[in-house]
Order: structure tokens, then C-alpha cells, then sequence
């Protein structure tokens, strides 16, 4: 202690016990804060069974609704003040929101960015059932446009057989490639389907127009996304599947405007996604700080601009002269 | 370049050459040397002459030279900027050539006034130093009086007055450039008349998605609470005219003037629309089943404003963040814009299609000078 009394009227220790109070609050509220992985918890915590089967199980879907989403949006999905009502929505919205991980959100006052969905893909088809059978008034909304492809098959939902479970190494080598070539189905299945959905896009240069008419003010012309008014923002594009675009244009999530199918027709739409596809595998020139796509060149102008005023800085600082007194 | 050449001292030639950058060796003597110097009245010419007669002479035929070929090259400026139409120098092989002519006749023009201006000075000029106390104002009326008659005397010295050979060919040379700027003029020409005011909406004309250029009806719209699209006006290939050649009909500037955005208001409970206070009876009218219709482009410098936020009905421009509210005749909330985004009013024709009932509400686009002037 006598160490810590002797410097307490050290010129520096005031920064010092700043530095120190900001660390500790920022460690804690970052321990303390909940995080979508514990909503995830939370929602497997509520006893459901998972099943193999495609079917769909509306009771299961009523339990991940209760335990997850009936705190802000009411247990019959009518809304309150933290969360707006559902029961006009759709089905699209529902499952733009939760698969693209912006629902369940722990933060109902700011705009949710893009995360990693917290429910397996069978909970979220329950969660629907329940949804379309209780909750959504009649026809109302966009339905999910199940012909449009999605994310490619998860690799970790065909799970490897355990070697636990297996008498001998043979068995068990035949049990791995057999989930392997179940695996690699699914994905030749899925990259046949979407290459014919967006070949099959034969006037992209219409998609062009109508992204660079309607989209791009937002997302960008790169898909880079950008700035709205009081701290929303559009997000960046380049992640979504061909599924999820569809299901933002038909449902406008957040302060996005809805363009329906009879607006923007589905084949129009699917011109529409194919540039978005062609823009996303436009390679992003790079540069360290990645601003915006902008490329290498830029970047290094805005580096070379700052840089040089730093360097005028230190030469300033260091030619300085100095004070008398100092 | 030695201090022979650059003698601005009027030093005699025999002081030897010194390093540049070391003090000259009189230096410390300056204000001696300023009293002995000092202009106590205008010198004559003939006293302040260091150089030859000879070589003054040949000074002015240089100078005249140069000047003759800054006139020719102001000439060649005008020829060449007339030899060009504007409908020829739009092509960009033919406006290259236009471009290397303008150019290339207009630095010679310059280049030849400054070359003849440097051999003038070089070579006619008297070289001595005039050293001018700061005096206090006003002049006396002594140097008032000697002025002009210094000021001839100066340009009698300078050769001005004395050459005439060089004092012609310098006016001829500057005379061409002097007329270039108001001949230039002419670029800014035709008056655009009403074509800021007017654009290809009229009554009855139906309007179609931007992109894809189909046809809109209200029940298309009906699908979407908060729906927005792009829309461009419809042209027949009656209206077509000039702009025949471009697809649709529509000349991109007739697209940028004409473009908007239509939105579909979200309604309440009762099935209508919380219009705000700007939206008077007359504008309300303009509007179809909540279906209201924007001047797309800002009315700050003409970017397009269209990032519509559904939830808070704002128009946000991305050039200056200049925002409008759509519920509320686009009122300017925020930015640089200080006018709304004109309004267009819309209906719906006897087949069903939404079609515009007349022009935009104001000017679109930008404020300009006369756009409040009927």
C-alpha cells in the first residue's frame, strides 16, 4: 500500500485510475450483458425434443415461441411495446428474421445485425407451423418462397457417427462414408438447384436496373450497405442467400419499403438476385482496413493522407521549441 | 544563368562573378548606394541606356516576332474554336482534335505573349534600381504634378512609345484574347427556356416500374403496407419525337427529370393515412388510395433521393443526408434541402392503370435561378 500511497499525487495518477475504472466496467458489462447464445440456451432449455424427421411439431413450435419470442411480441403475437405485432407479418418475415439471426434479440431498441441463427432448422420450420396454425391472421403477409434456394447445407447437420458406437473399424469406416456421401448429396442436390435458379436469370442486365434503381441507395452499388438516419443502418448484402433477399424484398424488414411480387415480379426478382449473386462474387479489392469495397489504391490515398499529417505532427512536436520553464 | 545575364543591379560588368547564395560585395553599403541612386526625378533616356542601340534593335524585332506569332496563335484560337460545331465536338474522336486546337493555338498565343514580353525586358528596358520611400498619403501635389509626366517618361524609357514596331504587334497579339472570353459566351447559350419547368408527365399518362417497364395499377401496391418503387412515365410511340432512338422513348434527361418514387403510405386502424399538416386538401387529392408520388430527385443539387425508410416515412438523400417526410408533402426535416421534393398528382385511368393527372407540383431537380417565375 505504501507503494501505491507514495505515487497517488503522481501527475499521471489520475489517467491511471480513468483507465483502470473504464477496463474494469467494460470487462464487466461484457460478462454480465446477455448474449444471443444464452437466448440460445434458453430455447433449448425449454424441453423440446429435437426430431430427425421433416415433419413439422406445432406444440414444439408453441414452446419455442412462449419461451422465446412471447416476451416482446406477446404470447398471441400481438405485439407490445418492445416489439411490434405479428399476426400480419407472414411467414417470410418470420423466417428472414430468425434464420438470418437478428431474431431472438436481446436488444429490442437498436437495429439487429446479421448473426449466426440460434435454432436448428427444424425448430425454426416448428416455430412457422405454430406460427401460420395460431398466430397469423388469415392470409396476411408473404409466404416463404420455398423455390428460391437457400444457404447451402450445414456440414454439422450431418453429424459423423461416433466410433463409440461401432463394434469393429470396418462398420465404422462404412458408417463415416455413408454419412459423407449423405453430406455431399444434399450439397450437389442444393448447388444443382441454385445454379438453375440463378442461370436461369437470362436478362440480369434488368436486375441491374433494378437493384441500381431501388437497392443501391442503401445497400450501395457494391452491397456494402450504408448509413439511414437516427443510427439504423442498411446492412451490408454479400452474406445473404437468394432465399433471404427474396424474403427482405417481400417482407422489408426494419425500415426496409416491401416490394411485392406483384410490383416486382418473382421472375423479375430472380433477375434481380442473380446480379446481387454476380456482386457478391465480384472479389473485394482488399485493403487492410476494407473500407467499403473502395480497393487497394483508395485505400492507400486515405493511409497516405493521414499518415502524412501524423508525420507533419511528430515533426511539429518533435522541432518544437521548449518552454523556458519546462 | 550567371549575374552578367541577370544584372538587375545595374552593376557594372567588371565585378567579378560571385558564388550564388554569397553577399554581394556591396551589399552592406546598400543605403549609400539608395541615397546616390535614389530617383530624385525622371532619368533621362539616354542617361539610363546600358545597352547598345544595336542590340535594343534587335531586341524589338524578337519581341515583335513573338508577338506576331501570339496573334497568329489567338486567331487560330478563335478559327479553331468555330471550325467545330457543338453537335461535332459531342463525338469524342472529333472533339479530341477540337480539344489538342483549343489548346494547343491558345498556349502559343500565351506562351508568345510572355516569350515577346521577356526579350522586351531583356533586351530594351534600362536596367537600374528605383528605390521609392514609403511616403505619406495623400501625395503631394509635387509628385501628383511629376507623375504623368514620369509615367510618359518611364514608357518612353521602356521603348513603349518609342518602338512602334513592337507597340502594335503587342496590341495585335493581346487583341485576340481580349475578344475570346466573349465569344466564348456563346457556350452557355440557348436560353433553356421552360424545359427546367416542364417534363413528360401530363394528364393521363400511365406510368411503369423503372428496370423492368411494366405497368403499374393500385391493386399491385394493395400487397405492400409499406411498398415503394421507381417509376418512369409511359411514352407512345406518338410522343417519341426526337428521342426516337433511345429504348422506351425517354431521353435520359427527360428520365432524370421525370423519375419518381411512388410509396404507399401505411394506413391506421380506420384505414387512413396520418397525412401531416402540410398535406393540404388539394395535395391529398393528388394522392390514390395511399399511394402518393415524389420527385425522386433532391431539390438540393439533384442527386436522387431514394432511400425510403418505411417505419418513419422519411426520404433520405445519400449526397448531403437532406431527409423528407413522405406523410407530410416531403417536408424538408433535416439537411441542406430547403424546398420539398415536388409532388405528383396521380389517379387512375378507365382501364385501371395508375396514370399522373398533370405535372409536377413545382420545378423538379435542383433550385435554380428563376424557378419560383412563372
Amino acid at each position: 500500500m505504501k507503494w501505491i500511497t507514495a505515487r497517488r499525487r503522481h501527475p499521471l495518477a489520475g489517467y491511471v485510475v480513468v483507465i483502470l475504472a473504464l477496463a474494469l466496467f467494460g470487462v464487466g458489462y461484457a460478462a454480465l450483458a446477455p448474449t444471443a447464445d444464452q437466448a440460445q440456451a434458453r430455447t433449448l432449455a425449454a424441453d423440446v425434443s429435437s426430431q430427425d424427421d421433416a415433419d413439422v411439431d406445432v406444440a414444439e413450435g408453441r414452446a419455442i415461441f412462449d419461451q422465446t419470442c412471447a416476451t416482446c411480441h406477446n404470447y398471441d403475437g400481438s405485439g407490445t411495446e418492445t416489439g411490434p405485432d405479428l399476426r400480419d407479418v407472414g411467414p417470410a418475415a418470420i423466417d428472414f428474421q430468425v434464420s438470418t439471426g437478428r431474431m431472438p434479440s436481446m436488444n429490442p431498441n437498436a437495429q439487429m445485425p446479421r448473426k449466426d441463427m440460434v435454432m436448428s432448422e427444424q425448430e425454426l420450420a416448428n416455430l412457422i407451423a405454430y406460427y401460420n396454425a395460431e398466430i397469423r391472421s388469415g392470409e396476411a403477409g408473404a409466404e416463404i418462397p420455398t423455390d428460391v434456394p437457400d444457404h447451402a447445407p450445414d456440414r454439422e447437420s450431418f453429424p459423423s457417427p461416433l466410433r463409440s458406437d461401432f463394434e469393429d473399424e470396418e462398420s465404422y469406416e462404412e458408417a463415416l462414408e455413408e454419412a459423407e456421401n449423405e453430406y455431399q448429396a444434399a450439397l450437389e442436390a442444393y448447388e444443382a438447384e441454385y445454379d438453375a435458379y440463378i442461370a436461369g436469370a437470362d436478362n440480369t442486365d434488368m436486375g441491374m436496373k433494378l437493384y441500381l434503381t431501388n437497392c443501391a441507395h442503401c445497400h450501395s452499388w457494391s452491397g456494402g450497405g450504408g448509413a439511414l438516419t437516427d443510427g439504423r443502418w442498411a446492412p451490408e448484402i454479400h452474406d445473404a442467400s437468394p432465399r433471404e433477399i427474396y424474403e427482405a424484398m417481400v417482407s422489408g424488414p426494419g425500415a426496409m419499403p416491401m416490394f411485392s411480387d406483384t410490383v416486382i415480379e418473382p421472375d423479375e426478382k430472380q433477375e434481380l438476385i442473380s446480379y446481387v449473386k454476380t456482386l457478391q462474387t465480384e472479389p473485394n479489392a482488399g485493403g487492410p482496413i476494407d473500407l467499403q469495397r473502395v480497393g487497394q489504391v483508395a485505400e492507400g490515398f486515405i493511409s497516405w493522407t493521414i499518415g502524412l499529417a501524423l508525420i507533419v505532427a511528430c515533426a511539429i512536436w518533435i522541432t518544437a521549441k521548449q518552454r523556458a520553464h519546462d | 544563368m550567371t549575374d552578367k545575364t541577370n544584372n538587375d543591379n545595374n552593376e557594372p560588368d567588371e565585378i567579378p562573378d560571385r558564388v550564388v547564395g554569397t553577399p554581394t560585395a556591396e551589399e552592406h553599403t546598400v543605403a549609400e548606394a539608395e541615397a546616390e541612386r535614389s530617383h530624385e526625378g525622371p532619368y533621362k533616356a539616354s542617361e539610363t541606356h546600358h545597352r547598345p542601340e544595336e542590340q535594343q534593335r534587335r531586341g524589338e524585332k524578337l519581341a515583335s516576332l513573338w508577338f506576331v506569332i501570339a496573334f497568329l496563335g489567338g486567331i487560330g484560337f478563335l478559327v479553331s474554336y468555330f471550325v467545330f460545331g457543338p453537335e461535332e465536338i459531342a463525338d469524342p474522336r472529333i472533339g479530341q482534335y477540337s480539344n489538342a486546337l483549343l489548346g494547343g493555338t491558345l498556349t502559343l498565343s500565351l506562351f508568345g505573349i510572355g516569350a515577346g514580353m521577356t526579350v522586351w525586358a531583356r533586351n530594351v528596358m534600362p536596367h537600374y534600381e528605383v528605390a521609392s520611400p514609403y511616403d505619406e498619403l495623400p501625395s503631394s501635389e509635387k509628385e501628383k504634378g511629376s507623375f504623368s509626366a514620369f509615367f510618359m517618361q518611364s514608357a518612353d524609357e521602356s521603348g513603349f512609345t518609342r518602338r512602334p514596331l513592337m507597340r502594335r504587334t503587342l496590341i495585335a497579339a493581346m487583341l485576340p484574347l481580349g475578344i475570346a472570353p466573349i465569344i466564348l459566351l456563346r457556350d452557355t447559350g440557348p436560353l433553356p427556356g421552360d424545359k427546367l419547368k416542364v417534363t413528360p408527365w401530363a394528364d393521363g399518362r400511365r406510368m411503369v416500374v423503372e428496370g423492368t417497364h411494366r405497368e403499374i395499377r393500385p391493386e399491385d401496391l394493395a400487397q405492400d403496407p409499406y411498398g415503394m418503387i421507381s417509376a418512369l412515365p409511359l411514352m407512345h410511340e406518338e410522343d417519341y419525337g426526337e428521342n426516337v432512338h433511345y429504348p422506351h422513348g425517354i431521353s435520359l434527361n427527360d428520365q432524370a427529370k421525370s423519375v419518381i418514387l411512388l410509396i404507399k403510405m401505411p394506413t391506421n386502424e380506420e384505414g387512413q393515412v396520418d397525412w401531416g399538416e402540410e398535406m393540404t386538401e388539394e395535395r391529398r387529392n393528388w394522392t390514390h388510395e395511399g399511394i402518393i408520388a415524389y420527385s425522386k430527385i433532391c431539390t438540393h443539387v439533384g442527386c436522387p433521393a431514394a432511400l425510403y425508410e418505411r417505419t418513419t416515412h422519411r426520404i433520405l438523400c445519400p449526397c448531403h443526408q437532406s431527409t423528407f417526410d413522405a406523410a407530410n408533402a416531403a417536408e424538408v426535416v433535416f439537411g441542406p434541402a430547403h424546398r420539398p421534393l415536388p409532388q405528383l398528382p396521380i389517379g387512375v385511368d378507365s382501364e385501371g392503370y395508375l396514370v399522373s393527372t398533370g405535372d409536377f407540383s413545382e420545378a423538379p431537380g435542383p433550385t435554380f435561378w428563376d424557378y419560383a417565375k412563372d
